[in-house]
C-alpha cells in the first residue's frame, strides 16, 4: 500500500500558492512533514483528508483514486485535525460510539471493544463518562487521537497531534502511533524536530507548498555531512561573518555560537559538526526564505 | 487617563463596526426602506394616508418605531455581539490581561456599539429627508403631499424615541449575552421583547388597560398608537411625540430598566473568567475496567444507503434533543404558548363577547398567534443547525467521516421538520386543553390534523427549506439570517408592491378557509397546483442545499461548484430534475390557468384597464338608461358542478324623460356565458371587459316597457391566483342579482379611486360621493343605478339534498329526479337587490301577528337561535310599532358559511354569516349581545333600505346605516337596560374617534357621509342616540316615522339627506335647533371634564355634592382643524351610587344642567351615599376624553 501524491497544486482565491507541484510517495509506516508555520502543511493534510480541493494533480492510496473516490478513502482515513472542537455536552464515549458507527463499524461489540481499547489507550478510561465541554486541552487532545484510530484505518493524518501534551503524553502517543505505523501509513506534521527524527521513517521538508527535501532521516543527514561548520563568536562580531552562508545563530553562555554552510571549512576557528536534521531544516529555510 | 481608556475602546469599537460590511448592509436596508416608503407606493410601513403628508413628524415617528421594532434583530446582531465576539474569537485571553478596568472595556464596547446602532438607524430619516426632496424633484410623488422639513421632525424621532429603543433592546441583548457568554440568548432577548409588545397590543384591545400597556411598552408600537389615537390629521402633520405625560413616563421607566440592566452586567462579568464552559460538577469518575484494553483495527464495510439513513435517523435525534434542551428554544416555545394563552382565553372577540371554542375558531387562533413565533424559530435554528458542527469546530472531523455528502444536510432538515412537528403538535394540545377547558366537547381530531400536520407543515417546510439553503451555502451565520429577512421581505416587498405573482412571489397559495357548512369546500382544489408548484421549488432547494452544503475548507466559490458539479448524479440528479420537472409542470399550469383562461393583471394593469375604461365610457353616465321593472328567474343551482343557469323573463322601463335608443350592460364576469335578447334590440357592440351595448330599432318612450330576456350561466374557468371563481360552493351557496344578471348602464363602481392615482392618469378627481343637493344624483338609486322598485319572482332550483331560498313567498315546491324546485314570489314591490342560497339547512319556525319568522341554519348551529329569533320579533315588532307597517308577512334568516363575515338584509331575508353569531358565546351576563343586536339591526333594514331607499349622494347611509344602528340601539334598550348602551356607545364613540383619525380623504358631517363607516355606524350611533336623549324618544321616532311614510317605496327622485334634515329643522323646537345643526349637520367635538367632585353629608343619608366642571365645544373642519364655539346648553349632571348587585348602576342623580363654556361649579343634593358624579355620565356627547367626565368622589368632613 502506497500513498502517491502527483502534481499536487493549489492556489488560493487571494493568490496564495498553498501547494506547488507536489510530489510524494508514502508508504506504510510514520512520514513526517515539517516546516514552518504557513508552509502548506495543513493544505496537504486537509488535501490528503479529502476536506479541500486541489486545483490539479492527483492523489492515490493503493487503487483508491482519491479526488474520484473520496468516500473509500474516507473509509480508511484517520484525521486528527490541528485545531478542533467537540460536543459540549456528550461524554467522550459516547461520542467515540457516535463516531465509530458513522465511520462504519456497525457491529455494536466490535464498536464497544474498540472504543473501550481506545479510551484505555490514550488514558481517558476514568474521565469517560465526563461531558467532553469539562475536557482539558491535552485530554481533548487525546480523544482526538482516539476518534482518528476508531476502524481500522490504513491512512492516518495527524497536523501537529502532540501540541499541548505533556512529555509523559507525548510519549505515550509516540508509542500508539509507532505501533499502528508498523501496518498503515501515518503522516505526521510537527514543528519538533527531534520528534521526526527519532519517530519517522521517512520526513520531507516542505516551504511556501513546495517539497524541499524527502527522504529518510538518515539519509538527509547523510547528505549534509561535512558541509556544516561551527564556531563560537563575541555578539558584535556577526556583522564580520555576513558573507558566509550562516544557517543559524544560537546564544550560549553570553556568546554567539554560529553554524555556517559550506563546502570546506570557511574560515578558521570553524570546526566541523556531526550535522542532524535540525540544521538542515535551518539550513533548507534559509535558502528557500 | 482612565477616561481617555474609555474613549479610545468606544472609538476602536466605533472604528471597526465602520470597516464592517454588516453595519453598512444595515445602514442600507433601513435607508431604503424608509426611501421607497416616502417616494414610492410600493413600500408601505405603518399607516399612511392621503392627506397625511410623506415627511410628517407623525410618519417618520412612526416609521422609527416601527422599523426600530421589525429590526430588533439587527440591533441584536449590534448590541449583543462587542463582548462575545472577543469570547468567539478567543481574544479575551489577552484582551481581559491588558491593563484596561471592566468598567472601561464593558461600557466602551457598549456605548460605542449603541453609537453605531443609531448611526444605522440614522439611515431612517435620512432616507425620508432624501425622499422627501427626491421624490417631488424626480415627478415619483406630488410635491403636495410634501410639508416642510423641520429639523425637530427628523431629530424627536430619531433620538427620543430611535434612540432609546436601541438602547433599551440593546442593554437587554448586551447583558444577556455578556453575562452568559451565549449568543443565542440574544434571541430570548428578541422574544422577550416581542412578547412585552405582543401581550401588550393583546391588552390594550380591552378599553381600560390603555395605560398599564403604554407604560409597559418597550419599543413604543403600542405607546405610540395610545398617545396619539385621536390624533387628527393636521395634529399629525405639525405635532411630534412630545416627551411628556405617558411617554415621559414610559421612557424613564425603560430608561431605568436599562441602565438596571447594565450595572447588574458591570457586576456580573467576571473579568478574569475566560471561556464559555460553566461550572458543572464532573461526574463521579468510573473504575471499573474496559473490556479491551489492545487496540486493534476493526475492519469497517462501506454501509448501503439504508444503513446511513438509519445512522442518520440516529444524528437527527441528537440535534432534536439538543435543540429541545437549549435554554432559547424554551424560552422561544414558552412565550409563543404564553401569548396563545392569552389569545385562547380571547377567541374572537367581538364587543367583548367571544366565539365559542369550535375547533376551527381554535385552531386558527393557536396558528395566529404562534405563526410568528414558528418564523423565528425557524429563521434561527436552521442557522443554528447548519452551523453546529462549523461553530462547534468539529466539522473537520465529521467532514472526513464516511458518510455520504447528503447525510448532514437530509439530517438537519428531518431534525427541522421534526421540531417543527413537534411544536405543532404543542399548539395542538393546547387548543384541545383550551377547548375542555371550556367544557367545550365538540374537538374535531381530524381538522386538528389535517390544519397543522398537513397544511401548515407543508408551509413551514417551505420557509424551513429556504432558510436551510441560504445557511448552506453563505459564509457566515449571520449573513445567513440577513438573507432570510431579505426573503421575507421580498415576500412582503412584492405583495404590498403591487407587483406580486404567485408563480415568484415565494410560497404564495390561495388560502383555505375550513367552513362547518362547508367544510375544506373546494379550497382543497384550489390550492393544490399551488403548493404542488411551491413544495417542488422548496424540494429542489433543498436537491441544492445538498450539492452545495459545505464539506471541509472551501477556499471559494470555484471550489463549491466544483463539489457541486460532482455531487450532480444519482440520486441527486434524479431528484433535481424531477422537482425541476414538477415545478415546471405545476408552474405552466398555473400559468395557463392565471393567463390564458384567466386574465391574470397586476395591480398597475388592473389601474390601467380601469382608467381605459372610464375614458371610453365615462360619457355614458349620462346617457339615459332604462331601469329593470320587473324579473321572473329560474334559476338551477348545480352545487357539486359550482354551476349556476339562470333564465330571466324580464321587464325594461324606461323611467326619464328621453326616449332610450341605446343600452349598455355590463356583466358580472366577463367569462361568464350570457345571452341577452331585447325585444326590437340588438348587439352592436361587445368588449372583452364585459361591458355590451344593445341598440333599439323603436327608442323606448318615456315610462314606455319592453319585455326582455337573459339566460346566462356561471361555473369555474379555471382557477386564478386566489382559486376557482364562482358563487356556487358545495354547501351553503350564497349570492345575489349582481351575480346573475348583468347592471344596466355605466357605474363609477369600476373608477380609481385614489386621488394621486387619478392625478397621475390626468383625470379630474373623484368626488366619493354627488353633493347632497345634486338634483341629478337624487334621482339614482343608492343601491344600484339599474332599478327603482320592482315586481319579483324567481324559480329555483337544487340538489335533492339541498333546500334553494329566494326573496318572497314560498309558492310551490316541487320535485324532479335528482332535483328540487321552489317557486317564490313576491307580492309587493322590492328593490332590486336579492340574494339566493342553497344549502341542507335544518329550520326553526315562529309565528306572532300573523308575521312568520324562520331560522334555517346548519345542523348543530342552535346555540343562539332563541336570541336570534327573539331578535327577529322585537325588531319588527318595534320598528312597525315606531315608524312604519312591515311590509312582509315573513321574515327570514338563513346562515351561509363563513367566506364572508356579515350579515346582509334583503327583502324579507337575512342572510347571516356562520362566524357572525352562529357560534358566538353570549352565556356570559353583562356583556354585549351582539347576536341579538346584528339581528335587530338587519331587520331595521326592511324599513331603512327596503321601505326608504336612499339617493345616491352624501348622507345615504345616515338614511339606510345610522338609522338601522338607531332602531337597533332602541330594540337592545328595551331588553338590556341603559348600562349596557353605555358601554356599547363608549365603543361606537372609541371606534369613530379613531376613524376620523384614519380617514384617507376628509371627514363629513352626518348628514353629508360619504360612505365613511366610522361615521354612518359609529358616530351615527352617537348622533341618533344624543337626539333621542334630548328629544325624547316619542318625538324623534315621530319625527322619522313622518319621513318614511313619507318617502317609501319612492323613487326617483329617491329619498334625500337634505329632505331628513329640512324635517327634522321644522319639527324640533327652535331651544333644540342647534341639536340638529351640531350633530347632523356640522362636526361637533366637546372636551368636557369633572375637576372635582366634593361630598359632604348632611346627615339623614342626604348629601351634597359639589362639582367642579370644566367644559369646551368645539367645530371642527374637514381636516380636523378645531375652532372653540360658544357653550351655553343643558348636559346631563349625574351622581351615581355604587354598583348594584349584577354590575347595575345606580344614579341617585340624573339630570340636565346648563353648562357654560370654561370652569363651573355645580352643587346638587342627594338621597343615598355617592361614589362617583360628574358631567354627562351617559357619554352622549361626543368628547375625546370621554373617561374624565366621571369621577369618584371624595367625602370632606
Amino acid at each position: 500500500m502506497e500513498l502517491i501524491i502527483k502534481n499536487l497544486s493549489k492556489t488560493y482565491p487571494n493568490g496564495v500558492k498553498a501547494l506547488q507541484d507536489i510530489n510524494l510517495a508514502v508508504g506504510t509506516g510514520m512520514f513526517g512533514l515539517v516546516g514552518p508555520n504557513g508552509a502548506g502543511k495543513s493544505s496537504l493534510m486537509r488535501t490528503l483528508a479529502t476536506l479541500q480541493e486541489a486545483d490539479s494533480g492527483s492523489i492515490t492510496l493503493g487503487d483508491i483514486e482519491v479526488f474520484q473516490n473520496k468516500q473509500a478513502l474516507r473509509s480508511v482515513l484517520g484525521y486528527l485535525p490541528q485545531e478542533f472542537g467537540v460536543y459540549p455536552k456528550i461524554s467522550a464515549e459516547q461520542m467515540l460510539h457516535h463516531l465509530a458507527s458513522l465511520k462504519g463499524i456497525t457491529h455494536s461489540g466490535e464498536r464497544k471493544e474498540q472504543v473501550e481499547a481506545l479510551l484505555h489507550k490514550t488514558n481517558l478510561w476514568e474521565t469517560r463518562k465526563r461531558q467532553l465541554g469539562t475536557y482539558s486541552g491535552g485530554m481533548k487532545q487525546r480523544f482526538g487521537i482516539a476518534q482518528a484510530l476508531l476502524g481500522s484505518p490504513r491512512l492516518v493524518i495527524v497536523d501537529e497531534p502532540t501540541a499541548g501534551l505533556d512529555p509523559t503524553e507525548r510519549n505515550r502517543f509516540h508509542n500508539l502511533l509507532c505501533e499502528i505505523g508498523e501496518e498503515v501509513i501515518v503522516i505526521l506534521s510537527t514543528h519538533i524536530i527531534e520528534d521526526v527524527q527519532s519517530l519517522c521513517n521517512r520526513v520531507a521538508f516542505i516551504q511556501k507548498g513546495k517539497v524541499l527535501e524527502v527522504g529518510t532521516p538518515d539519509e538527509l543527514v547523510q547528505n549534509i555531512a561535512g558541509k556544516v561548520w561551527r564556531r563560537t563568536i563575541e555578539r558584535n562580531q556577526l556583522a564580520e561573518f555576513s558573507h558566509l552562508k550562516i544557517i543559524s545563530t544560537h546564544l550560549k553562555s553570553g556568546k554567539l555560537d554560529v553554524l555556517v554552510w559550506a563546502d570546506q571549512q570557511p574560515e578558521t576557528g570553524f570546526n566541523l559538526v556531526n550535522p542532524d536534521l535540525e540544521n538542515l531544516y535551518f539550513a533548507l529555510m534559509g535558502q528557500n526564505a | 487617563m482612565l477616561k481617555l481608556m474609555l474613549l479610545r475602546i468606544l472609538l476602536f469599537e466605533i472604528k471597526y463596526r465602520l470597516t464592517r460590511p454588516a453595519t453598512w448592509l444595515y445602514f442600507i436596508l433601513f435607508f431604503l426602506l424608509a426611501f421607497f416608503a416616502t417616494t414610492s407606493d410600493f413600500v408601505r410601513i405603518g399607516g399612511g394616508t392621503s392627506n397625511l403628508l410623506k415627511n410628517s413628524p407623525y410618519v417618520i415617528t412612526l416609521m422609527m418605531v416601527t422599523l426600530t421594532s421589525i429590526g430588533i434583530l439587527v440591533s441584536s446582531a449590534i448590541m449583543a455581539n462587542p463582548v462575545y465576539r472577543d469570547v468567539e474569537h478567543r481574544t479575551e485571553h489577552f484582551l481581559y490581561a491588558y491593563p484596561i478596568t471592566k468598567g472601561q472595556y464593558l461600557f466602551g464596547r457598549f456605548l460605542g456599539s449603541w453609537l453605531i446602532a443609531i448611526l444605522v438607524f440614522g439611515s431612517i430619516p435620512l432616507g425620508v429627508f432624501l425622499g422627501s426632496i427626491l421624490g417631488p424633484a424626480l415627478g415619483w410623488i406630488p410635491a403636495e403631499q410634501f410639508g416642510a422639513n423641520h429639523w425637530e421632525y427628523y431629530l424627536q424621532p430619531w433620538l427620543a424615541i430611535g434612540a432609546v429603543n436601541i438602547l433599551v433592546a440593546g442593554s437587554i441583548f448586551f447583558s444577556l449575552v455578556t453575562i452568559s457568554r451565549r449568543i443565542v440568548l440574544a434571541y430570548t432577548g428578541n422574544i422577550l421583547l416581542l412578547v412585552c409588545y405582543l401581550i401588550g397590543a393583546e391588552l390594550m384591545s380591552e378599553l381600560p388597560n390603555k395605560e398599564l400597556v403604554a407604560l409597559l411598552d418597550p419599543l413604543g408600537l403600542n405607546l405610540l398608537e395610545i398617545s396619539t389615537k385621536y390624533w387628527t390629521v393636521a395634529e399629525q402633520n405639525t405635532h411630534t411625540v412630545a416627551l411628556e405625560g405617558l411617554v415621559l413616563s414610559n421612557r424613564l421607566i425603560w430608561l431605568s430598566i436599562s441602565f438596571g440592566l447594565l450595572l447588574l452586567t458591570y457586576f456580573k462579568f467576571d473579568f478574569n473568567r475566560t471561556g464559555t464552559s460553566g461550572k458543572k460538577k464532573a461526574k463521579k469518575e468510573d473504575t471499573t475496567a474496559p473490556i479491551s484494553t489492545n487496540y486493534r483495527p476493526v475492519a469497517t464495510a462501506p454501509l448501503s444507503n439504508w444503513e446511513w439513513f438509519k445512522l442518520m435517523l440516529q444524528s437527527t435525534k441528537v440535534y432534536v434533543l439538543e435543540t429541545i434542551r437549549d435554554v432559547p428554544f424554551i424560552g422561544i416555545v414558552f412565550s409563543g404558548l404564553v401569548l396563545v394563552v392569552m389569545d385562547l382565553s380571547n377567541l374572537g372577540s367581538l364587543y367583548e363577547t367571544k366565539l365559542l371554542p369550535k375547533t376551527y375558531v381554535v385552531v386558527e387562533s393557536l396558528m395566529g398567534s404562534f405563526g410568528l413565533f414558528m418564523q423565528i424559530f425557524i429563521v434561527f435554528y436552521t442557522g443554528e443547525l447548519v452551523w453546529k458542527e462549523r461553530r462547534q469546530l468539529i466539522s473537520l472531523i465529521y467532514d472526513s467521516l464516511p458518510a455520504p455528502d447528503w447525510f448532514q444536510p437530509l439530517a438537519k432538515l428531518l431534525s427541522m421538520g421534526l421540531l417543527i412537528l413537534l411544536l405543532q403538535t404543542c399548539l395542538m394540545v393546547m387548543g384541545i386543553f383550551t377547548q375542555l377547558f371550556h367544557g367545550f366537547f365538540e374537538i374535531d381530531l381530524g381538522q386538528y390534523f389535517f390544519s397543522f400536520y398537513v397544511l401548515q407543515f407543508s408551509g413551514l417546510m417551505m420557509w424551513a427549506a429556504i432558510a436551510l439553503l441560504i445557511q448552506s451555502v453563505v459564509k457566515d451565520k449571520f449573513t445567513g439570517f440577513f438573507l432570510v429577512a431579505v426573503v421575507y421581505i421580498s415576500k412582503l416587498a412584492f405583495g404590498l408592491g403591487e407587483i406580486s405573482h404567485p408563480l415568484y412571489n415565494f410560497f404564495t397559495y390561495p388560502g383555505i378557509e375550513y367552513s362547518e357548512i362547508n367544510g375544506y369546500g373546494h379550497f382543497i382544489g384550489d390550492t393544490l397546483p399551488f403548493r404542488t408548484y411551491w413544495l417542488a421549488f422548496s424540494a429542489l432547494m433543498i436537491v441544492l442545499m445538498v450539492l452545495f452544503y459545505s464539506r471541509g475548507i472551501e477556499t471559494g466559490t470555484k471550489d463549491r461548484w466544483k463539489k457541486a458539479r460532482q455531487r450532480f448524479s444519482g440520486g441527486n440528479r434524479l431528484a433535481f430534475f424531477l422537482m425541476l420537472a414538477i415545478m415546471v409542470g405545476s408552474g405552466s399550469w398555473i400559468y395557463y390557468n392565471l393567463h390564458i383562461v384567466n386574465d391574470f393583471m397586476y395591480p398597475k394593469e388592473m389601474e390601467k384597464l380601469q382608467v381605459k375604461v372610464e375614458r371610453q365610457w365615462k360619457h355614458w353616465e349620462k346617457k339615459p338608461q332604462p331601469h329593470y321593472a320587473a324579473i321572473d328567474l329560474d334559476v338551477a343551482i348545480y352545487p357539486e358542478e359550482r354551476r349556476v343557469t339562470t333564465q330571466a323573463n324580464i321587464w325594461l322601463k324606461n323611467p326619464h324623460a328621453q326616449p332610450i335608443d341605446s343600452i349598455l350592460f355590463i356583466l358580472p364576469d366577463d367569462k361568464m356565458k350570457m345571452e341577452i335578447k331585447i325585444q326590437g334590440g340588438e348587439l352592436v357592440k361587445k368588449h372583452d371587459e364585459g361591458l355590451w351595448v344593445y341598440a333599439l330599432k323603436n327608442p323606448l318612450q318615456p315610462g314606455d316597457s319592453i319585455p326582455a330576456t337573459m339566460s346566462s350561466e356561471r361555473k369555474p374557468h379555471g382557477f386564478t391566483e386566489s382559486g376557482s371563481n364562482s358563487p356556487i360552493v358545495y354547501n351553503g351557496s350564497f349570492f345575489n342579482n349582481s351575480d346573475l344578471l348583468p347592471s344596466i348602464g355605466y357605474s363609477g363602481n369600476f373608477e380609481l379611486q385614489d386621488k394621486a392615482k387619478r392625478k397621475k392618469y390626468g383625470l379630474p378627481p373623484k368626488p366619493r360621493a354627488a353633493d347632497v343637493d345634486d338634483t341629478a344624483a337624487l334621482r339614482i338609486n343608492g343601491i344600484g343605478p339599474d332599478a327603482a322598485f320592482i315586481r319579483f319572482a324567481c324559480t329555483v332550483s337544487t340538489s335533492a339534498d339541498q333546500s334553494a331560498i329566494a326573496p318572497g313567498y314560498l309558492e310551490k315546491e316541487w320535485t324532479s329526479p335528482g332535483r328540487r324546485h321552489f317557486r317564490y314570489v313576491m307580492d309587493a314591490p322590492i328593490q332590486n337587490f336579492y340574494a339566493i342560497l342553497s344549502g341542507r339547512y335544518e329550520k326553526k319556525l315562529a309565528q306572532a301577528d300573523g308575521i312568520s319568522y324562520e331560522i334555517w341554519y346548519q345542523k348543530g348551529h342552535e346555540y343562539n337561535l332563541d336570541r336570534m329569533m327573539k331578535g327577529l320579533k322585537d325588531a319588527v315588532q318595534y320598528c312597525a310599532a315606531a315608524f312604519s307597517p312591515f311590509q312582509y308577512r315573513q321574515m327570514r334568516i338563513i346562515e351561509f358559511p363563513r367566506y364572508a363575515t356579515f350579515a346582509q338584509s334583503f327583502p324579507n331575508t337575512v342572510p347571516f354569516s356562520e362566524s357572525l353569531g352562529f357560534i358566538a358565546d353570549i352565556s356570559k351576563p353583562g356583556k354585549i349581545d351582539y347576536v341579538y343586536y346584528v339581528t335587530a339591526h338587519e331587520v331595521a333594514h326592511q324599513w331603512w333600505g327596503h321601505q326608504i331607499a336612499g339617493a345616491s349622494a352624501q348622507g345615504n347611509e345616515m338614511l339606510i346605516e345610522s338609522l338601522a344602528q338607531y332602531s337597533a340601539l332602541m330594540v337592545m334598550e328595551k331588553q338590556f337596560g341603559r348600562d349596557q348602551m353605555q358601554k356599547f356607545l363608549k365603543y361606537e364613540l372609541d371606534s369613530y374617534l379613531t376613524g376620523r383619525k384614519t380617514d384617507v380623504d376628509k371627514e363629513q358631517p352626518l348628514f353629508r357621509c360619504e360612505n365613511q363607516q366610522y361615521i354612518h355606524y359609529n358616530k351615527g350611533s352617537l348622533v341618533f342616540y344624543a337626539l333621542k336623549d334630548y328629544l325624547g324618544e316619542k318625538q324623534l321616532n315621530a319625527i322619522l316615522s313622518e319621513y318614511v311614510k313619507k318617502h317609501a317605496f319612492q323613487g326617483p327622485p329617491f329619498a334625500g339627506s337634505r329632505e331628513f334634515v329640512n324635517l327634522f329643522l321644522a319639527r324640533v323646537p327652535d331651544s333644540s335647533r342647534y341639536l340638529i345643526h351640531d350633530l347632523l349637520e356640522n362636526i361637533t367635538l366637546y372636551s368636557l371634564k369633572t375637576k372635582t367632585a366634593n361630598v359632604t353629608s348632611l346627615g339623614n343619608n342626604r348629601y351634597r355634592v359639589s362639582l367642579e366642571v370644566e367644559a369646551e365645544k368645539f367645530r371642527a373642519d374637514s381636516l380636523g382643524n378645531e375652532k372653540s364655539m360658544k357653550l351655553d346648553e343643558w348636559m346631563d349632571i349625574g351622581v351615581k351610587a355604587a354598583e348594584q348587585e349584577g354590575g347595575k348602576s345606580k344614579y341617585l342623580y340624573l339630570a340636565k344642567h346648563k353648562i357654560r363654556g370654561g370652569k363651573q361649579r355645580i352643587e346638587v343634593v342627594v338621597e343615598g351615599k355617592p361614589e362617583q358624579a360628574g358631567v354627562d355620565p351617559l357619554n352622549i356627547l361626543i368628547d375625546r376624553e370621554p373617561d374624565d367626565n366621571l369621577i369618584a368622589v371624595t367625602m370632606k368632613k
